[in-house]
């Protein structure tokens, strides 16, 4: 057998071993047939060691690689976590990374799937829709804070702009920023997570949320409806004018409350360095 | 004895963790260099960046990868080499390297430092590959001896027999961690001063030490806690070996406060050829 055994197809072998879910000596079992390793002759390929037979020197592996996965997944969705349960989740998280196993470098992109998996698998999953916006706010979170730098409008070049021709000013937004428009009070939910509070599950209501980065530090600003729909058409390239436009066209805008706060919202975004660039 | 690339002799050092940013860029301890894990600062921008930037203004860096993957028998990723020598030049490494290992298989990564069988295949694929790597990259690499927990029927050669080829083959340089050295002996009842006599030690440029995990019938290497008695005598007999190397001290679970890993990395100044500091 050894003989035959190319470092190919050996490296096949053990990764289908470790990565499996039925534990070393199940796998090896499983796999027997189409790599040609019976469990006799795996006793050869992986002999045992001074303390521990060779299942159990190759079930170091598939422990520690399981462990590293779940902590990983574990820090990066307390929201999740929070809502499902530990268990439940743990259960989740290990399909998820049987279905989509990580392709990256680094294991910060773990995650990268999650939302979009919760959204579609075919397992019952309760709270389907609020699991995975909470997913997605929370992978958001990590994207922000490690997306590319670009330089920031200051709030005195926001205020130098003439007055006159603000409708005519675009906004090029960071590139640390997302948008979010939620089916439940998300961000709600997980600010009370974070704050190690332990929330109920929250009845359907539509929210409005700006993930971002601030001073190197990922942020979360909640947005009105209005709010929302103009940022929106902002990083879409609109100037000010078709931006109110839009934000105005919401059902049940609040023309008067928008107009009143616009300037000092300006201000709070670009002091959030929501924006790169205002340009004329 | 100094290497035969003249690669210099940094002292002492720590990794650069994330727990520690603020107070390494708030103090600026009196330390000689660091060693940053590659792919955490292989992102678009962000904190970590802006950190290592403003670090490798003051001190010296050098990279050590996790996901180089040599020992894989999938296609090497030119893409992770433009962007691993990206980050070398923006941080002016060094050198840089990774581990003697594979870590995943048919686009899979498991994080993990998988063991090659030690085989005439794996050796001719792994030198192979390592020159590709040096050769596009414009340098040395300096690939660490792993920590294992299994061994392998069909090896034909010594783990340290193996390393030393490839190192000789490849024409490449060894980080050579001897918590590692302890841990795969004592996980396999091996000869430490025999994995050591096998090294050819003008191809040693970096020393890795850190704590570990006796679980009594294995040692994890978790990068925990202090360094064990007898991990520090291997590294005194490295030190005489290469006359002194740049020494890492690895400390990556449970990471306490900056002031008691950099007290455990200065336990090493006793153990350096021609210290004159008193255990």
């Amino acid at each position: 057998m050894s003989h035959g055994l190319t470092l190919d197809r050996f490296e096949h072998w053990m990764q289908e071993v470790i990565l499996s879910p039925l534990g070393v000596e199940a796998a090896v079992a499983r796999f027997a047939d189409e790599f040609g390793i019976s469990p006799t002759e795996f006793e050869q390929l992986v002999p045992a060691g001074p303390e521990l037979t060779g299942a159990e020197r190759l079930g170091i592996y598939a422990r520690m690689i399981g462990l590293r996965f779940m902590e990983s997944m574990d820090e990066d969705f307390l929201g999740v976590i929070a809502l499902v349960g530990k268990p439940r989740f743990r259960e989740l998280a290990e399909q998820y990374l049987l279905d989509q196993p990580s392709r990256a470098h680094s294991l910060n992109q773990l995650g990268a799937g999650f939302a979009d998996w919760l959204a579609n698998t075919e397992l019952e999953l309760e709270h389907r829709e609020l699991c995975s916006e909470l997913a997605r706010v929370e992978r958001a979170i990590l994207d922000v804070y490690e997306a590319p730098d670009a330089p920031t409008l200051s709030v005195d070049a926001l205020l130098a702009l003439p007055r006159d021709r603000w409708v005519e000013t675009r906004f090029t937004p960071s590139p640390a920023l997302q948008l979010f428009r939620c089916k439940y009070p998300t961000n709600a939910y997980l600010s009370d997570v974070f704050a190690g509070r332990s929330p109920e599950v929250p009845a359907p209501g539509e929210s409005f949320l700006c993930v971002h980065r601030s001073n190197w530090r990922s942020s979360r600003t909640d947005l009105t409806r209005e709010q929302h729909a103009l940022l929106t058409a902002l990083i879409a390239g609109a100037p000010l004018a078709d931006a109110f436009a839009a934000a105005l066209a919401e059902e049940s805008a609040d023309a008067e409350g928008l107009m009143a706060t616009i300037g000092e919202t300006f201000e709070d975004w670009t002091a959030k360095q929501f924006f790169r660039s205002a340009e004329l | 004895m100094t290497n035969r690339w003249n690669l210099p002799d940094l002292g002492l050092g720590l990794g650069l963790r994330a727990p520690h940013y603020e107070y390494v860029l708030e103090h600026e301890p009196e330390l000689d260099w660091f060693e940053i894990i590659s792919e955490n600062f292989l992102v678009a921008g962000g904190w970590p960046l802006h950190v290592l930037d403003r670090v490798a203004e003051r001190y010296p860096i050098a990279m050590h990868g996790v996901s180089m993957s040599i020992g894989t028998t999938d296609p090497i990723d030119h893409d992770y080499l433009v962007r691993l020598k990206a980050l070398a030049e923006r941080c002016q490494a060094k050198w840089l390297g990774d581990h003697i290992c594979w870590t995943g298989v048919a686009g899979k990564n498991t994080h993990d430092l998988l063991p090659v069988p030690y085989t005439e295949e794996s050796l001719r694929h792994v030198v192979e590959r390592v020159r590709i790597v040096q050769d596009f990259l414009e340098r040395p690499l300096v690939l660490e001896n792993p920590s294992t927990y299994v061994e392998f029927g069909h090896s034909s050669m010594p783990e340290e027999q193996w390393i030393a080829r490839l190192l000789e083959e490849a024409d490449c340089a060894l980080l050579l961690d001897v918590n590692n050295v302890y841990v795969t002996a004592k996980n396999h009842g091996l000869d430490m001063k025999a994995w050591l006599d096998a090294i050819p030690y003008d191809r040693v440029v970096q020393v890795h030490i850190a704590g570990h995990t006796n679980k009594g019938t294995h040692i994890i290497d978790t990068h925990i806690g202090p360094i064990v008695d007898e991990v520090w005598e291997l590294y005194a007999d490295v030190m005489q070996r290469t006359g002194n190397c740049s020494t890492l001290l690895e400390w990556d679970a449970e990471i306490p406060a900056f002031g008691v890993v950099e007290a455990e990395l200065k336990k090493a100044l006793v153990h350096r050829v021609g210290s004159s500091v008193q255990p």
